[in-house]
């Protein structure tokens, strides 16, 4: 039997346009596998980034059911939700958001400081994170000095440093070129395979999709797949 | 892990790069805390020291007596002493009388200074002077008699000459040793001449009396059996008080100033909150983003809202620190105004350096700790509360919803009448505090009204404007919450500038109109006093003679004055002669009868006048009894009239001079005031008393001077207020500069998008001139209808409970209009700079997240 990171059954979510609700997720169910790098797909304005921002715990479905790293979210407190996001998932961002007064290095320290982990195997982790993404002779950059591409690289390596079960991934590549994207890829393919890590990838890259095990297609609020 | 340890790991890591990387911000929220608490802690300081120099140098005078023998008229006859001696209990009973004297020495004046008068062979002189075993008493004893012997404090030793005028003409003092260092010269700043009770009666022409007898009582005594003891006796027209009382009067006389000069003092507090709530708001809604990703990342909620009351804990602290130095150096200026206001209008003060006490500091650094972290609390909790989603878009926080702003200014309105029932005279009788309560309603509900007020405005104009001002008027709707904050600053604080400027303004002009009416006379002679109105020594009579011969004056009056206690309040009895007040008119009488009737009623029954200050503390209007405390006795009056007086907030009474000597004993006047004939020569006149009296320091001036002399008066005592107003000013500027700097850095992005699809960039430059002109002009309109309801607020409730005056209120025009204008120019400048350089910016710059 397939063991499952995240698992949905039903989930609707709607926001409010003035006096009317829009409906943006609506009476979505699936599953995704453990250790596996899953890509969720749909045109601008389907909801994807919603869905995603529902399993990160960054927003709260209105019905149905939400269960990541065996975590019922729809459960959770707001502070039962920061230790969920804290500890068992990291997010990559599409614009990084990086605090852009902290070094990367800081930066890519942060949630485990917010974890209460020590300095020393602390800093040594994130040294070693960083050198994995190919980014240890930029430790002390700021994240303006930092290409489009060393930040996303930067961005995972932060994702990561709690080390997660999870890593969800908002347009990983959307701002970057061929080569940083391909690279970026094949980092996420090393993650799973080296480290067991969950990936669940919202693109519209079709690089992307090719590399993912499992696809999920999105369509105003609802899976077609 | 800790919440210690993660908030102290998130301050030092993310919050302090934060600050540093906007130093402008931080510096400003600094200003802000500082200047408060500074101002603050000046006043506190400088009121505080006076206060308790006052109170010190009474019990070092007072040899710590723990009762005295006080007169309710003012002054004690002598032969109480053999019945206070007798009883049980009793060690010794010491006199002492005192007045408030200028001393020159013979070129310059050397400052005013308590002259008091103890028992100089007392036994118990140790008991005041606690080193006096080398004191010359033999060189006392042959100076006795012939010359004024005194001892002076070390500043005055090497002066060849030292002169006092107690009855207008100069005598020499004698000095006939030196004080020790401690205990009584450090007394009234050290600026104290003390002599021998006799020579002092001599001196004042004060014979057979004296202010109070201070009793040392026997180990084991108790005071309240000795009270019980004294009241038993019965002995006629004594009070007993102790010193606790005596502070406690004190206390209750300056009350109402004290109060006051906290009231503005908490003015500059306020307007400083508010710079620092504008900021920390800006500074947090700025920050959003970042502080979204720390949640994104994991923190708690709570904890984020904690991180940033830390942040402004710790900015509170830094802050305080600052506004404790400034405090201290402001205090040093506003010591000597502060100690010339209560020695003006209550308590002889001399002081000359500020006392740093635990007890007055303390409180005051906790200002900038609270202020800051209240001034951060909503829109702490308000960021940590907002929805994930919107902390990181990169849109602004939405606005509130219509219901949201129909509830604030619902709100508001209630406040606004809440206002009206808690200036109500009888609730402010009760609790005087609530004056600042009305004041708060007031301030809170126009800032309620805000929102309201600038969707208004949108819908209003929108259409009927220029695309700039479309776009800028939109943006405000839009962004609603930071504008109301913003505007609600800048409006409080002009609100306060423009309150107390006509607040002063209006009782400028009551004074002057006051002051004209009670200086009809021509030329006035006073002996002299520390002002115009309270005189300390006394005109002999060669003064009457010589003005009864003087060709060209047609009447004069004659004032005799002594302070009495009614109702345990000082109050000024003034023996005058009612036909030369009535018949020229020189009392502006509130009932505005005939003063024909007045006239008639004074002359027929034992009538009294009484001041609107005292007629409001003591609770008696026209008709009510009075009784007048004398020497022997009290005698009751009834009040025929009550007349506006700003001359003391204590209360002044006008009696007859027949029944005044009969109360307190035939007495040398203080005062002459003369009446010239039509054609008479003024100032002929002038040149002849002064050439008559070159040799005597009486006071010789003409109407004119005297009311220049009284408006310089209330000018000084304003000089305090003044200088908040300025303040008060200043905030507003600052918090004009923070918003529109704020503002446009807040739109940095949405420019650079506009940039990016063909805005030119003097379009860009209107856009912010006008979203600066229009929250500058709705400031100014909110700024000036609050400071409407403050002047409202001051001129008839404050003033009125505080120090029983009636203030017609001015509304000075030009003043409102070139408030306006200034503001609104102010914030199109504060637009006009960054937005000239933000207009060259690069679009590939400010479109970067990063």
């Amino acid at each position: 039997m397939d063991e499952y990171i995240v698992s949905t059954s039903d989930l609707h979510k709607s926001y409010r346009d003035g006096a009317s609700a829009v409906e943006v997720i609506r009476g979505v169910s699936f599953s995704l596998p453990a250790r596996k790098l899953c890509a969720l797909v749909g045109p601008s304005g389907s909801g994807k980034s919603t869905l995603l921002n529902l399993i990160a715990g960054l927003d709260t479905p209105e019905r149905g059911s939400l269960t990541s790293c065996s975590r019922e979210l729809s459960r959770l407190s707001s502070d039962e939700l920061a230790d969920y996001r804290l500890r068992e998932i990291g997010i990559v961002f599409q614009f990084f958001n990086f605090l852009p007064t902290l070094s990367l290095l800081e930066n890519v320290e942060l949630p485990a400081k917010l974890a209460g982990t020590k300095q020393a195997p602390l800093r040594e982790s994130a040294m070693s994170l960083l050198r994995r993404v190919g980014l240890e002779g930029k430790l002390s950059r700021l994240p303006r000095e930092l290409s489009g591409g060393e930040l996303q690289r930067g961005a995972i390596a932060r994702a990561l440093i709690n080390s997660p079960k999870l890593l969800l991934a908002d347009e990983p590549t959307g701002n970057l070129d061929r080569a940083n994207g391909a690279q970026i890829i094949s980092l996420c393919q090393e993650l799973v395979s080296e480290l067991g890590v969950s990936i669940f990838v919202v693109t519209h890259d079709n690089e992307v999709i090719n590399a993912a095990e499992r696809v999920l297609r999105i369509e105003d609020g609802k899976l077609l797949t | 892990m800790k919440l210690s340890t993660l908030l102290s790991t998130l301050l030092r890591n993310v919050s302090v790069k934060q600050l540093l990387h906007e130093p402008l911000r931080t510096a400003l929220t600094l200003v802000g805390i500082a200047l408060g608490v500074g101002i603050f802690t000046s006043i506190q300081l400088a009121t505080e020291s006076a206060f308790e120099s006052f109170t010190n140098s009474t019990a070092l005078l007072t040899a710590n007596a723990p009762l005295s023998v006080v007169g309710a008229s003012g002054s004690v006859k002598e032969e109480v002493i053999a019945p206070l001696r007798s009883i049980p209990g009793v060690r010794a009973v010491l006199p002492q009388s005192s007045r408030f004297l200028e001393v020159t020495n013979g070129t310059a004046p050397l400052g005013f200074f308590q002259i008091v008068g103890i028992d100089i062979f007392s036994p118990a002189l140790r008991e005041y002077l606690p080193e006096t075993d080398a004191l010359p008493r033999a060189e006392f004893v042959k100076l006795l008699g012939r010359t004024s012997a005194a001892l002076v404090p070390d500043q005055l030793k090497d002066e060849q000459n030292l002169f006092i005028a107690p009855q207008g003409t100069k005598e020499e003092v004698e000095i006939i040793g030196t004080l020790p260092n401690d205990g009584v010269s450090q007394a009234f700043g050290g600026k104290i001449l003390i002599f021998d009770i006799s020579q002092f009666q001599r001196l004042f022409n004060d014979a057979g009396r004296v202010d109070r007898y201070d009793l040392l009582l026997e180990e084991g005594s108790s005071p309240d059996a000795i009270t019980s003891e004294i009241l038993k006796r019965s002995i006629p027209g004594i009070t007993v008080s102790t010193p606790g009382g005596e502070r406690a009067q004190s206390e209750r006389v300056t009350a109402a100033f004290r109060m006051n000069l906290r009231f503005l003092g908490s003015i500059a507090l306020f307007a400083a909150a508010l710079l620092v709530y504008n900021t920390v708001s800006f500074s947090v809604l700025l920050r959003r983003r970042d502080f979204g990703i720390l949640l994104a990342l994991g923190l708690k909620q709570s904890d984020l809202a904690k991180l940033i009351l830390l942040e402004m804990f710790l900015l509170g602290v830094i802050g305080s620190a600052v506004g404790l130095v400034l405090g201290w150096i402001f205090s040093q200026s506003s010591l000597t105004l502060v100690s010339q206001s209560l020695s003006t209008l209550y308590l002889p003060v001399q002081v000359s350096k500020v006392a740093l006490t635990f007890e007055i500091l303390l409180p005051c650094f906790l200002l900038g700790p609270l202020v800051a972290v209240s001034a951060s609390i909503i829109p702490a909790i308000e960021t940590a509360s907002l929805p994930l989603r919107e902390q990181l878009s990169a849109k602004g926080a939405s606005s509130p919803s219509g219901r949201v702003i129909r509830s604030l200014s619902l709100a508001g309105v209630a406040l606004l009448l809440l206002a009206l029932p808690l200036s109500h005279p009888l609730l402010l009788e009760q609790h005087i505090s609530l004056g600042f309560l009305s004041s708060t309603a007031v301030v809170l509900g126009v800032i309620l009204l805000i929102p309201e007020a600038l969707l208004i405005a949108q819908r209003l104009l929108a259409a009927q404007l220029s695309l700039s001002f479309q776009l800028a008027l939109d943006h405000i709707a839009m962004t609603l919450r930071r504008n109301s904050i913003s505007v609600s600053a800048m409006a409080v604080s002009l609100g306060m500038f423009l309150g107390v400027t006509t607040m002063i303004a209006s009782f400028r002009g009551s004074v002057t109109g006051w002051i004209t009416h009670v200086t009809k006379a021509d030329i006035f002679i006073s002996s002299q006093g520390v002002n115009v109105s309270e005189p300390s020594a006394t005109l002999p009579p060669m003064v009457l003679s010589f003005v009864q011969s003087l060709p060209g004056v047609s009447d004069y009056d004659l004032l005799v004055s002594r302070k009495v206690t009614i109702d345990g309040r000082p109050v000024r009895v003034n023996g005058v002669r009612f036909e030369t007040i009535i018949g020229y008119d020189r009392l502006p009488i509130k009932s505005d009868r005939p003063l024909a009737e007045l006239h008639r009623d004074l002359q027929s029954k034992d009538c009294i006048l009484v001041s609107e200050a005292f007629s409001t503390r003591s609770k008696v209007e026209r008709g009510s009894q009075v009784t007048i405390p004398g020497l022997t006795g009290g005698r009751t009056f009834q009040v025929c009239d009550v007349y506006y007086d700003y001359a003391s907030d204590q209360g002044v009474v006008f009696i007859p001079h027949e029944r005044f000597y009969e109360l307190f004993g035939r007495s040398d006047p203080q005062g002459v005031s003369l009446y010239l004939n039509d054609g008479a020569e003024r100032s002929g006149i002038l040149e002849l008393l002064r050439e008559e009296f070159s040799n005597t320091s009486f006071q010789i001036r003409d109407n004119v001077s005297i009311r220049n002399e009284v408006l310089a008066v209330f000018d000084d005592t304003f000089r305090v207020t003044r200088s908040l107003q300025w303040i008060a000013l200043l905030v507003s500027g600052l918090v004009v500069l923070n918003t529109i700097s704020m503002l446009i850095l807040d739109r940095t992005r949405e420019f650079g998008v506009l940039r990016a699809i063909g805005a030119k960039s003097s379009q860009i430059r209107n856009m912010i001139a006008a979203e600066a002109i229009t929250i500058g002009a709705v400031s100014a309109l909110f700024g000036t209808v609050l400071g409407l309801l403050l002047e409202l607020l001051l001129v008839f409730v404050i003033n009125k409970h505080f120090f029983g005056w009636s203030v017609r209120m001015t509304l000075p025009l030009e003043l409102f209009v070139t408030t306006i204008i200034g503001t609104v120019s102010l914030s199109w400048l504060a637009g006009v700079l960054p937005g000239a350089f933000f207009a060259k910016r690069q679009e590939a710059t400010v479109l970067r997240y990063e």
